[in-house]
Parts: C-alpha cells; structure tokens; sequence
C-alpha cells in the first residue's frame, strides 16, 4: 500500500504567537458561543443515562485528537469536542476514519456503547476563532495561516503543538471553535476554565447503534460507499 | 519514467456552461499550465483510466462552482491509488505547493493514478460525498468496483451489509490471508483436526483471526514464512492483547491497514516488517474503548 505523506504544516513561531494573542486581545479572533444554540456531542458511556451525565463536563481524556490533550502544569487539560449539527458529531467522531484512510468500513468500536447528545452551554463562552478567513489572525502579516482545520491524523502531532501553544499564550482559552473537514458545520474543543458544568443535556441521549441514529449514521455512510459494522452476526457476513 | 504514457487532465471552468476538459500528455510544464489555470479537478493516469465523463456530470450539476482563485491558499483533496494495489484509493489534503512538488518529482514506475479536486469546490459538503463517490468507483479496481456497484435497495440496512461485505472482502485481500487447514499444515500441528487447532492458538490469543461468514481467515503477516515449518512472529500476542476486544478480528485487521499518527502516517502491515516493535507500541498507545 502506498504511505500517506505527512501533512504540511509547521508548529507556531514565537512571533505567530504574539500576533495570535494580539488579535485575541483586540477582539478580532474571538467568536463568542451563545446559551441558546444546539450543539452535539458524540460520548461513550454505559448507558444514555450515563452518557447525558457525561454530556455536561468535560473529560481529561488522553486520546490523541485534533486539538487535545493540551496540558497545564502537567495535567491533562478537561476538555470536550462538540458538532454544530447532528451530522457533524456523527462524521467527525465515528465517521472520519471513512475519509481519512479509505476503508470503507466503519469500525465495531466507533459504534459500541456510544451515544448522541444534544447540549446547549450553561453560559456564553468567547472561543478562538480559526475557521478561514480568520486563521489569518494567527500568524505574522503575509505568512500562509495554518491549516489546523484540514489536517489528517498524520499531522496531528502538529495540530496539537498549535493548541497547546495557543492554551499556552492566551489566558482562560476556554476553546476552539473551527470548520468541519468532513461536512458542512463546525466544530468545538472547549477547554476547562471554571468548576461549574459546561453545557445542559436536553435529554436527548440516543445510542448510535440503534434507531433513529443507526439509520442516520447508515445513510451517512453508505454516502461515502461505506459500511457500518454494528457487531451483528448478519452485518456483511451473510454469503 | 517509464514507457507507459501518463496524461494529466484539468477540469476548467465557473459554472456548467463553461466546463471543459483539456488533456495533455504529463509534464511539470503542462501541470504548471493547468494550475495556473485555476481548474476545478486534475486528473492524473493512463488516458482512458479515468472517469472524467463522471467528474464533469457531478460538477455539472451544480450552477456554479466555487472559484478557487489565485488570491486565497489552494489546496486540494487528493485521491490516489497505486495501480498494483487492491484498495480504493487514499484520500488526503494537500496544497498547492505540495501538489506540483509531489507532481513533479513522482516516479511513475509506480503506476499511480490520481485525482486532485479544488477543496474550495468541494466547500459544499454534499458535493463532496458525490465527489468522493464518483472518484472512488472510477480508480477503485475492477475486481472491487463489481462488489461496490452490487444493486442498491430502498433499505439502507441492506445497502449498509453490502457495502460491509464489500469492504470486509477488500480488507481480506488487502492483507492476504491463509485457511485453517493451510495454518494446521504450515506450522507443522501434528493434530488431525485443523479447525480446531487454529481456533485453539486463536483463542488462546497467540495468533489474529478474522471471521468472515463462517470461515476464519488468519492473516499472513503474523508468520515468518523464512522459516520451515513457518512460525508466528512473537509480537503477535502482544499486538493482539493491546487491540482488544475484538472477537471476530475487523477491527483489528482495519487498524492494521490504516495509517497510523504514531508510526509517523505509515500503516501498521506497511511497518510490520521492518519495526514490528514500532507497531506492537503503535498497538499500545490505543485507547480501544477508552472514554470520549
């Protein structure tokens, strides 16, 4: 199989990260997050229960993602990933390995135990804003801005040394806010500042194995050719 | 280069009206060409390999396309697949730079084929599901693009165990694999019984099976064939514990042929042979079930 190339995409420069902090400061990278706007979170869990109880914090998890984990003074920072719509939590945490690595196959563990939350904030948060055009606000007056928002698995390493270096640089980052690579929508990180939870459940805890989200997330798929593998003795296996 | 003749086409145009394809034999001069065209597509392989009456009907279809323009970054989904391989094609992203450079200095002894669409286009998500649909069915292997175009049905549970079946089937000839009684054989089992041997070692954890229907298939990287009879690598076990769960062995299969962040975007069975201790850490790191 041929490799994968890795990403361009080069760490930030003391000098990106004045110029980042400066814009940060006048305003001009800041997109404030409103209590009554709908978000999505997709969260493994025991049961819906569980995963709405969940839904409201954010997790210190050490998984190697886009914008996580950052630490501070050597603890994992709690953080949260959320989708402007349903579709886009569904394609950015179980779907994305359908474009990222060409198997068309959606593996049995993005599926198990997981479940779809709807969520709103417990109060307005200001979110770095780093969807285009307002990348360009993160580094120095003629230099290509980084492209955080498209950059594969490979790259990750990178996308993550930006985060941490942002977190690093501006004081109570409470998150990212940045496009969806996968469909249309954005996305969120949202990183602890305070004690109190993050968002309100709506108790719309749903597991995405089962309907109406498995016909949701089957459609989705099979969008790109691909199948989902729920972990059924009939799922493919039939001759 | 080799003998064989690559063209590069470029699909031009703002809106349905105006598409057009121009082709050319390849060139760094032709590609540059094409580039500062502003195309909404470039396609790359052996003339008649490509599906760039599918390309214009998706694109026609739009009123307008997004102009990329000169003035903004470019950068572009890239879809390509090496003639020899028996997988779809690998999606990616890259800029233009990175594109002329990749272009340029591409040896094409390895028979790539490739398509390159302006993600500026593609900023329309539904496009881009058309888009990767179209490309996929085009460069995907004939032998694979049988079982992807099986008939489609009004019942997406269906549709989803064909397209399953469909991948599970390219999975397994990605990887190669042998049968139970070629396992039996190979590692000289002085036992009469085949399937239930390999399923002893299997569910003993010391060898990776995967169930396909009814049949295990177990695949071949796991074994030193150098040796006679053969004999299962010893970073088998411990791959196997870090990747589980998993009973009937998919999701261990597909983390082997993706690539990985940790062994530097270069797939597991691509490394296995060189640092199989890389993989096993590679395997380490998983967080299989880990909380989101």
């Amino acid at each position: 199989m041929a490799g994968i190339e890795a990403f361009h995409l080069e760490p930030p420069t003391a000098e990106d990260l004045k110029v980042a902090k400066r814009a940060w400061e006048e305003g001009t990278s800041r997109y404030t997050l409103r209590t009554d706007d709908s978000w999505w979170r997709v969260l493994r869990a025991k049961d819906a229960p569980q995963a709405q109880s969940y839904a409201r914090t954010l997790f210190p998890s050490d998984g190697m993602n886009r914008f996580t984990p950052v630490r501070k003074g050597g603890s994992i920072v709690p953080a949260a990933y959320a989708g402007s719509t349903d579709k886009v939590a569904l394609w950015e945490i179980v779907l994305r390995g359908i474009r990222h690595n060409g198997i068309r196959r959606v593996p049995e563990r993005e599926v198990r135990d997981r479940f779809l939350v709807e969520v709103r904030l417990t109060q307005p948060l200001a979110l770095l804003d780093v969807r285009r055009s307002r990348d360009a606000n993160l580094v120095i007056e003629g230099k290509r801005p980084p492209d955080l928002t498209q950059a594969w698995p490979s790259a990750y390493h990178l996308t993550r040394a930006w985060a941490q270096a942002l977190h690093d640089s501006i004081p109570n980052l409470a998150g990212i806010i940045y496009e969806s690579h996968q469909v249309n929508g954005d996305c969120i990180v949202l990183y602890k500042t305070h004690d109190q939870d993050v968002f309100h459940d709506l108790g719309t805890s749903q597991p995405i194995a089962e309907t109406p989200v498995r016909e949701l997330l089957i459609r989705e798929a099979l969008k790109a050719s691909a199948g989902v593998d729920f972990g059924t003795d009939d799922d493919g296996d039939a001759a | 280069m080799s003998d064989i003749p690559y063209y590069v086409s470029a699909i031009l145009g703002r809106d349905r009206k105006s598409l057009e394809v121009r082709t050319k034999v390849f060139s760094p001069t032709n590609l540059r060409a094409f580039l500062n065209d502003d195309p909404a597509a470039i396609t790359l392989g052996p003339k008649g390999a490509w599906g760039l009456e599918s390309l214009l009907e998706a694109f026609g279809r739009q009123r307008t396309l997004r102009g990329g323009g000169r003035a903004r970054v470019h950068r572009w989904r890239a879809y390509e697949r090496f003639r020899y391989e028996s997988m779809p094609p690998r999606v990616r992203s890259l800029d233009s730079n990175a594109l002329e450079h990749q272009l340029v200095t591409m040896n094409f002894d390895q028979m790539l084929e490739a398509a390159f669409v302006s993600e500026t286009v593609l900023e329309d998500g539904e496009l881009m599901s058309v888009i990767d649909s179209v490309i996929s069915d085009a460069i995907t292997p004939p032998t694979l693009q049988n079982r992807s175009s099986q008939r489609k049905s009004s019942n997406p549970e269906i549709d989803n165990r064909h397209a399953l079946k469909a991948a599970r089937q390219e999975m397994l000839n990605s990887v190669g694999t042998f049968t139970s009684e070629e396992i039996a054989s190979a590692l000289d089992s002085t036992s009469s019984n085949a399937s239930q041997y390999a399923a002893d070692q299997r569910t003993a954890g010391k060898i990776f099976g995967v169930r396909f229907g009814r049949e295990w298939h177990y695949p071949k990287f796991q074994f030193d064939r150098t040796r006679k009879p053969i004999e299962i690598f010893p970073e088998v076990k411990p791959l196997l514990a870090a990747l589980s769960p998993d009973e009937r062995g998919w999701d261990r299969l597909q983390w082997i042929l993706q690539p990985h962040e940790g062994l530097s975007g270069r797939t597991p069975l691509e490394m296995w042979q060189k640092d199989r201790a890389a993989v096993v850490t590679a395997a380490s790191t998983e967080r299989w079930n880990g909380r989101d």
